[in-house]
């Protein structure tokens, strides 16, 4: 459950979020929000690097004693061979890590092994500062139960996003300043392709979100990085 | 150094703790249980072998306490063992279910589980490790 107490740390997060990202234009932490996920669906963050492990934090919530699983796998390299090294049962990761000294990357899944559909999904994952972090490597990916969405990825400046789809799928891009605000949302159209720059003012961050409007399930993937 | 307060819990755990290891051998899964967990105290299960990680899993006093799990690691029964994973679970989330942790690397590890009680009031407790299944 999403308690007031949450509802205050996730605003502090965002503000912290947003003075971070206006000083050092950098993602400060790995992120997937949705929301109506349904069973059988997976999401999963894109990767980072850590020398240290990783913390995690979030929620997935279902109205059931059940509970989704969160999934940790680890590679050695970008797009390696993964290896799972966490299925965790629960609605609520609190206070979780993995420590582990050795460069690694590494992702967080929630797989949606329930019966019954997650109304809200929130995943972060940040690296403790000795441990070198760098976030924000590869796409966000996801299958994804009809009417579900996925969002995640930052990008400022010029940023193009990319993305794919087994199935047509609507995609946006919502735009929010560094106080965490949302200012506007750029619609990327339906499709099962995308592959637009965005351009984006000062203080402008960017991301990209799915929803599955189709009827069947989709297996996807987004990026959103610098455009060169 | 275990506290005074501690030592009728681990006593009894180190009962239910050598049993099980007479019945399956050194690197069989190991449990513990016991009543009356102070706040503030740990309690650890024995170490166990394992190539392909660990299943740990227990429980706390539904609605009396907060608690705190952890997995260590290490490359000896004897060794120095380094933190693994941890999570914590609230006062109204008294479960761990069965959590499967694996190393990032491969190899036959040793591994402990322990929990620490951080709730108000003293609780019961269950606490029980064995290795992964292969997959």
């Amino acid at each position: 459950m999403f308690t007031h107490r949450k509802r205050l740390a996730a605003a502090a997060g965002a503000l912290t979020l947003g003075a971070v990202l206006g000083l050092t234009g950098a993602t400060p932490a790995t992120a997937g929000d949705g929301r109506n996920i349904s069973p059988g669906s997976t999401v999963c963050t894109d990767l980072v690097r850590s020398d240290r492990g990783i913390y995690i934090y979030g929620y997935a919530t279902v109205a059931t004693t059940a509970s989704p699983i969160w999934s940790v796998r680890t590679s050695a390299t970008a797009g390696g061979p993964e290896t799972e090294i966490l299925r965790l049962p629960t609605q609520e990761p609190i206070s979780t890590n993995l420590s582990w000294s050795g460069t690694l990357f590494y992702r967080v899944c929630v797989v949606q092994a329930t019966t019954v559909t997650a109304r809200g999904v929130k995943i972060r994952v940040n690296v403790p500062p000795i441990g070198n972090p760098v976030y924000g490597v590869g796409p966000h990916t996801a299958t994804l139960g009809a009417g579900g969405s996925f969002c995640g990825e930052f990008g400022v400046a010029q940023a193009r996003a990319t993305g794919t789809s087994t199935v047509p799928v609507r995609w946006t891009a919502p735009v929010q300043n560094g106080d965490g605000e949302h200012l506007r949302t750029i619609d990327l159209g339906t499709s099962t392709a995308v592959n637009r720059v965005l351009s984006l003012g000062a203080d402008e961050i960017a991301s990209v979100c799915v929803q599955n409007t189709a009827t069947s399930t989709a297996t996807l993937s987004f990026d959103l990085v610098a455009a060169g | 150094m275990v506290p005074r307060k501690r030592l009728p819990a681990v006593a009894a755990g180190a009962l239910v703790l050598g049993g099980l290891l007479a019945l399956g051998g050194a690197g069989a899964a190991t449990a513990d249980s016991g009543q009356n967990l102070k706040p503030g105290s740990t309690v650890c299960t024995g170490r166990i072998q394992s190539a392909t990680g660990v299943t740990v899993r227990g429980s706390v006093t539904r609605n009396t306490a907060s608690a705190m799990w952890i997995v260590r690691v290490s490359d000896t029964a004897t060794g120095p063992a380094t933190e693994l994973f941890r999570t914590a679970t609230g006062p109204v989330t008294f479960q761990l279910a069965s959590t499967e942790v694996v190393p990032p690397v491969p190899g036959n590890f040793y591994f402990q589980a322990c929990i620490t009680q951080l709730g108000p009031l003293a609780t019961n407790y269950t606490l029980s490790i064995n290795p992964r299944p292969a997959s």
